[in-house]
């Protein structure tokens, strides 16, 4: 899929060690706009490492990474999120003395395309509805649940207008039927058009959502399809196996 | 009974500028975690400008506020820039103790420069209402001190206003909540950080301003100022804007009542006293849920 269409998001070799240990090792991969790219791979992978170069939490040693053509590679993060990448986090970190409606209401001032406040405010109460939290708008972030914090997550990070949304492990400590909440939530986000890199080890919701699959393990990429065929091969299940069979369903 | 009464009404109008006092640097504390020590010199710095316009042309105090917030908030980002841009970027604890120790030396070098250029005596503002008083039964209200309160009022209601229902305010929250989260969502912190110091010192310029409307100014009333919002911070509970306020009320009245009833040798200990209490036993404020 990468090679026939320009890649909204393009990472070039990228790089990062942690003093000795190489967390991620020249990955390249390209993510075409409106795809949903899921990344697999054991702890201690690098996936979450990657989403940090991406998001520019991290800075690379070494690569490049583009989106839509231009070279953020060294841009601070504020930036990044104001060109359009926005993310989600394993431990969810919201405002936690804001109220929830705050929550998503600065993220919304101070993304793309930001509009005055009143209509922010509208528009922010209107993506509190579509993750399923309206009635909550005025609680402060710290008295919710750890369901409704990922809510919260999820719309501040929409908020920002993003064309890539990195979400990772968004579905970590969740019930099952949390879990097909939340995946409706991102049937909704997938078809609205935006471009998602998703980290999960929750095979099922990868096999749902995704178009594609790319596999980590020791910091590189060892191997990206559809999911079925990805998910099928061999050495996926070895990198795999063992550290997170249990969600092999 | 009224002359308790009397004690009352005294301490609740000073403290409504301990509250304003001390909002400003409730204000930057919460959002830079910068301890400015030199607010209450900031404080003077905004009693003087009355007092200039005063002495040049007869300018009401209460319309020198409209002069002093301004040249503080200018003053201030100014400081900031100079002073305390570069703790941006260290941990919270490094930039608490290194902002105190920036704080000191700036009080000292602005208590210095005001008694080189103005002197160290007292100076006063005059305005012809200055000694007017209303009276409610037997209980007199000196009119110039409610008008200084009232103003003191509308100031933080209308920096409420402001954190609330903005975008800078909001992301002044945000910032003060957490401010890496705040990165995240694209706040450029830096700018709020400067935001929160010249806004902070603003809200300096006013209480001073409102403060020579009843009270002398000279370069060493400071410290003084910067211990009351201190004491008012630990009390009312820190980000908390109304909290802040009642707490100056309280510390107003607790100060009026005990120079009265023990005599006024106490009336700074009480405040002290209670510092302590509630530094020990609700460390987080008393209006903290």
């Amino acid at each position: 899929m990468s090679g026939d269409r320009q890649g909204l998001l393009q990472l070039e070799g990228l790089t990062k060690a942690f003093g000795g240990l190489l967390a991620v090792s020249r990955v390249s991969f390209d993510v075409a706009e409106g795809e949903i790219l899921g990344l697999l791979g054991p702890n201690g992978s690098g996936k979450t490492t990657l989403l940090n170069l991406v998001a520019g939490a991290l800075r690379a040693d070494e690569g490049r990474v583009r989106l839509a053509g231009r070279d953020i590679t060294c841009l601070p993060a504020s930036v990044r999120t104001r060109l359009g990448i926005a993310r989600t986090f394993q431990l969810v970190r919201p405002l936690s003395k804001l109220s929830a409606l705050d929550n998503v209401l600065v993220a919304r001032l101070y993304g793309r395309d930001a509009p005055g406040f009143t209509a922010a405010r509208r528009e922010s109460l209107q993506l509190l509805d579509v993750v399923g939290i309206r009635g909550k708008a005025d609680a402060p972030a710290a008295h919710l649940t750890l369901m409704e914090r990922k809510r919260v997550e999820i719309a501040r990070a929409l908020a920002t207008q993003p064309r890539v949304l990195l979400l990772d492990e968004p579905l970590a400590g969740l019930n099952p039927t949390e879990v097909d909440a939340a995946l409706n939530i991102f049937r909704r986000i997938r078809d609205s058009g935006i471009t998602v890199v998703l980290v999960e080890h929750n095979v099922r919701a990868v096999r749902a959502l995704c178009h594609r699959i790319i596999v980590l393990n020791y910091g590189q990429n060892v191997v990206q399809g559809a999911p079925d065929d990805v998910l099928a091969r061999p050495e996926v299940i070895e990198a795999y196996l063992g550290k997170a069979s249990a969600d092999f369903q | 009974m009224t002359i308790l009464l009397q004690n009352a009404v005294f301490g609740l109008l000073i403290g409504g500028l301990y509250g304003l006092g001390a909002v400003g640097l409730s204000l930057v504390f919460g959002v830079l975690a910068v301890l400015n020590v030199a607010h209450g010199e900031l404080i003077m710095l905004g009693g003087y400008v009355s007092v200039w316009l005063f002495t040049l042309w007869r300018v009401d105090p209460f319309v020198s506020v409209l002069a002093a917030g301004p040249l503080l908030f200018l003053g201030g980002a100014a400081l900031f820039r100079l002073l305390f841009t570069r703790l941006a970027s260290y941990s919270e604890e490094v930039r608490i103790k290194n902002s105190i120790l920036i704080g000191f030396g700036l009080a000292l070098v602005l208590q210095t420069l005001a008694i080189l250029a103005w002197g160290a005596d007292e100076r006063a503002v005059t305005p012809s209402y200055a000694g007017r008083v209303a009276a409610i039964g037997n209980v007199v209200v000196p009119l110039s001190r409610l008008g200084a309160m009232a103003l003191a009022f509308l100031v933080l209601g209308g920096l409420h206003l402001f954190l609330t229902r903005t975008r800078a305010g909001t992301a002044l929250r945000a910032t003060a909540d957490d401010d890496q989260a705040a990165t995240l969502v694209g706040i450029p912190i830096g700018r709020i950080y400067l935001t929160a110091f010249a806004l902070g010192s603003a809200l300096a310029g006013v209480a001073g301003a409102l403060v020579s409307v009843s009270d002398a100014i000279s370069p060493a009333i400071g410290l003084g100022w910067t211990l009351k919002a201190l004491i008012v911070i630990v009390l009312g509970g820190m980000g908390n804007i109304f909290g802040t306020f009642v707490a100056g009320l309280f510390l107003g009245v607790a100060e009026s009542m005990s120079g009265f009833l023990l005599g006024n040798a106490y009336r700074e200990v009480v405040g002290l006293v209670m510092f302590l209490i509630v530094l020990s036993v609700r460390p987080r404020g008393l209006f903290s849920r």
